[in-house]
């Protein structure tokens, strides 16, 4: 088995390394890995990744992470993600990785994500430039979703992927949420601005063990993507606690 | 044509404040119920930390002075896990 932690929405501000410290402490003793599911920081700027990089650095587990629209607001994405990735941590947009657990593989495919809406209400990329560029923007992250998720799996030719041998467990992870389930408790309003179908399209194109996403505060912690892989909302207003522990069976 | 506007419809009032909620500099909290009850102004939700709550709170005084502002929001709990799911 494997056991992965998860959390997004952790919006570490300045002088807040105590909080995050005394939260994150237990995690390497009760699992494998720890995933962050987007908006790390409160705004985005590097001294708020730095203060969250100096409590993971220590940590004696692998830390995988992909950024959220928080982490982007003070415009400075190289910066945070070189921060986080000088404390030993893998940030994650349209690409995957590997972690070796006791003999076996786990692949994290992982990916920011972006709005659009969900079936019945979605955007299209018609009309203003800056239509077509928020309806693309999904479309391009959700794509590259896709692609990080087939290099983590056998072709269907009997190939393996782009990177190495097909892994013994897939997960997604998101900051945006794949479906409308998990957003149950927002106002129906703002669903097109909290995730995407897309995101879903991507990952039952391909198959995954679990999807993890955070972004819905007020969101429900757990749903299915149409195809059937199950959905974890792990922002940590929705889990109530320091993070999640998910524990994924050997594979047949 | 009215020449006089009556009163400020509310829900004007309502998304003043949850903009500044979202966008101010101590707050970047995009998750702000706001909703006006009478001469009550309540505000819902989450936040990462006291100092936040109070900036909320600090924020709607500012915005709302002929209301009482009701501060509902829960500082998100960070204790450890209960539970392991088996998935």
């Amino acid at each position: 088995v494997i056991r992965i932690a998860a959390v997004g929405d952790v919006h570490v501000g300045l002088d807040e390394r105590d909080r995050i410290a005394d939260a994150l402490a237990p995690v390497a003793d009760q699992a494998d890995v720890l995933l962050l599911a987007g908006d790390l920081t409160r705004c985005g700027e590097p001294s708020e990744m730095k203060t969250l990089a100096d409590v993971l650095e220590p940590l004696d587990l692998p830390v995988i992470a992909v950024l959220g629209n928080h982490d982007h607001h003070a415009e400075q994405v190289d910066e945070v993600t070189r921060v986080l990735t000088d404390a030993g941590v893998e940030v994650l947009e349209g690409t995957a990785t590997r972690v070796e657990v006791r003999g076996r593989t786990l692949g994290v495919a992982g990916t920011k994500g972006f709005g659009g809406g969900f079936a019945g209400a979605t955007a299209s990329a018609f009309g203003e430039p800056v239509m077509k560029q928020f309806a693309r923007c999904t479309t391009d992250l959700a794509d590259g979703l896709e692609r990080a998720l087939r290099s983590l799996a056998a072709t269907d030719d009997g190939d393996q992927g782009d990177v190495g041998d097909a892994v013994d467990w897939r997960v997604a992870l998101l900051h945006y949420s794949p479906i409308a389930e998990t957003l149950q408790g927002e106002h129906p309003g703002i669903y097109a601005f909290l995730g995407s179908y897309q995101l879903a399209e991507a990952v039952d194109r391909v198959g995954a063990d679990l999807v993890l996403h955070g972004h819905a505060h007020a969101g429900t912690e757990r749903g299915l993507t149409p195809g059937g892989v199950k959905v974890r909302n792990v922002a940590q207003p929705v889990i109530g606690c320091a993070y999640r522990v998910f524990e994924l069976a050997d594979p047949a | 044509v009215t020449d006089q506007p009556g009163p400020e419809p509310v829900e004007y009032l309502v998304e003043r404040v949850r903009d500044a909620i979202a966008t101010g500099a101590d707050t970047h909290e995009l998750g702000i119920g706001v909703q006006v009850a009478g001469n009550r102004l309540l505000l819902t939700g989450s936040a990462s930390s006291e100092p936040q709550l109070e900036a909320i709170t600090t924020i709607a005084e500012q915005l709302a002075p002929d209301h009482e502002v009701v501060n509902e929001v829960c500082v998100t709990p960070t204790s450890p896990p209960a539970e392991v799911e088996q998935l």
